[in-house]
């Protein structure tokens, strides 16, 4: 019974050429409705549900936080296994899950215990200053030494040439990491 | 004709038995409710009572207003950087504050996401991203998100919110 239905599932897959009716260009734009269609259009489905519902979700870019590492609009996709066996590293590209449907592009820049702070828009961990080749505009940002509470992690953009107060950055529960950017 | 007989004398008690396992499934499903399906049916009552709607008028505000007072312990702490909404409030004044609110503001469409929840004994604490979505009295649209954690303890078999803390989700 599951050897013949295994049979019949393989050649609903088997290229047109090596079926019985023949194939042309009008076969392929507009296919036959039978049996094997509708396996093959089943498994398409539920792999597709699989691969972008659960692993790779699309996401659509919009907004600047990132700039010019990622363009102001763009498309790219969720790697969501990215950091399933360990924690993200500095420096790392990570999306953040903001809420429903909403998703944030941002760079991990200290960890828990770790002390931040911008002076004249340089960025100092644990009073140490970091260098970021990636911030390619000026930046004049100040933010007091704060802690990074702990499970969390503190993440910020890479274009900091708007005010301090009109970007979206800071620390946020390590929970909320939703996975790595694939590109 | 024997075969008749005994069939018969089944059929009754059968019906009986399955008429009485229907029975038990719609008690368990609607009335023996777990912990945590109780609390999200008070959250999710809560995100109802206080959103409102487009076209809501007085009378239904002031009646969703004093629905979320059921929802209260005596007094609730509610932790928040807004001066205002922040500190212990009575049931009757967390009602009277979601009316102040009310009529400053067209529409507010609360909702929660991604609710955690945890009991300990009497005690829970859920844990969610709440959204507010919505046009101001001046036609200003205001779209803000929250982390929420929402204490409750049960009270005579009802879980009652006795605290809110609110905090941003990026905290700078």
């Amino acid at each position: 019974m599951l050897r013949n239905w295994l049979t019949f599932y393989l050649q609903c897959w088997r290229p047109y050429r090596y079926r019985q009716a023949p194939a042309g260009l009008s076969d392929f734009i507009i296919p036959t409705f039978n049996a094997a269609f509708f396996v093959r259009l089943i498994t398409l489905i539920i792999v597709s549900y699989i691969v972008f519902g659960i692993f790779l979700i699309p996401a659509y870019i919009k907004g600047g936080s990132m700039e010019p590492t990622y363009k102001r609009i763009g498309v790219n996709f969720c790697w969501r296994m990215r950091y399933l066996l360990h924690d993200p590293q500095r420096k790392d590209i990570v999306i953040i899950y903001y809420a429903d449907k909403v998703l944030l592009l941002k760079r991990v820049v200290a960890f828990e215990g770790e002390t931040v702070e911008f002076r004249n828009g340089d960025l100092y961990i644990n009073g140490i200053r970091i260098e970021e080749p990636y911030v390619k505009y000026a930046c004049d940002w100040n933010l007091p030494p704060r802690k990074v509470k702990k499970d969390h992690i503190y993440v910020v953009g890479d274009n900091r040439s708007m005010p301090i107060e009109q970007h979206k950055f800071g620390q946020v529960a390590k929970d909320r990491i939703y996975g790595a950017p694939l590109w | 004709m024997v075969n008749k007989v005994s069939i018969s004398l089944f059929i009754k008690p059968l019906l009986l038995l399955l008429a009485v396992a229907a029975g038990a499934a719609v008690w368990y499903v609607y009335f023996n409710k777990t912990d945590k399906e109780m609390i999200k049916e008070q959250l999710y009552q809560f995100r109802s009572d206080a959103s409102k709607y487009a076209g809501e008028g007085m009378t239904q505000s002031v009646l969703k207003c004093k629905a979320l007072e059921k929802l209260f312990d005596k007094i609730c702490q509610v932790n928040i950087n807004f001066d205002m909404f922040s500190g212990s409030f009575s049931p009757d004044e967390i009602s009277s504050k979601a009316m102040f609110c009310r009529n400053h503001c067209n529409s507010a469409a609360i909702d929660f996401h991604k609710i955690k929840i945890t009991v300990e004994g009497d005690n829970a604490e859920a844990d969610f991203t709440a959204s507010l979505d919505g046009t101001s009295k001046d036609g200003k649209r205001f779209n803000e998100y929250r982390e929420l954690v929402v204490s409750l303890k049960k009270i005579e078999g009802k879980w009652l919110i006795y605290k809110i803390d609110i905090h941003p989700i990026l905290e700078k």
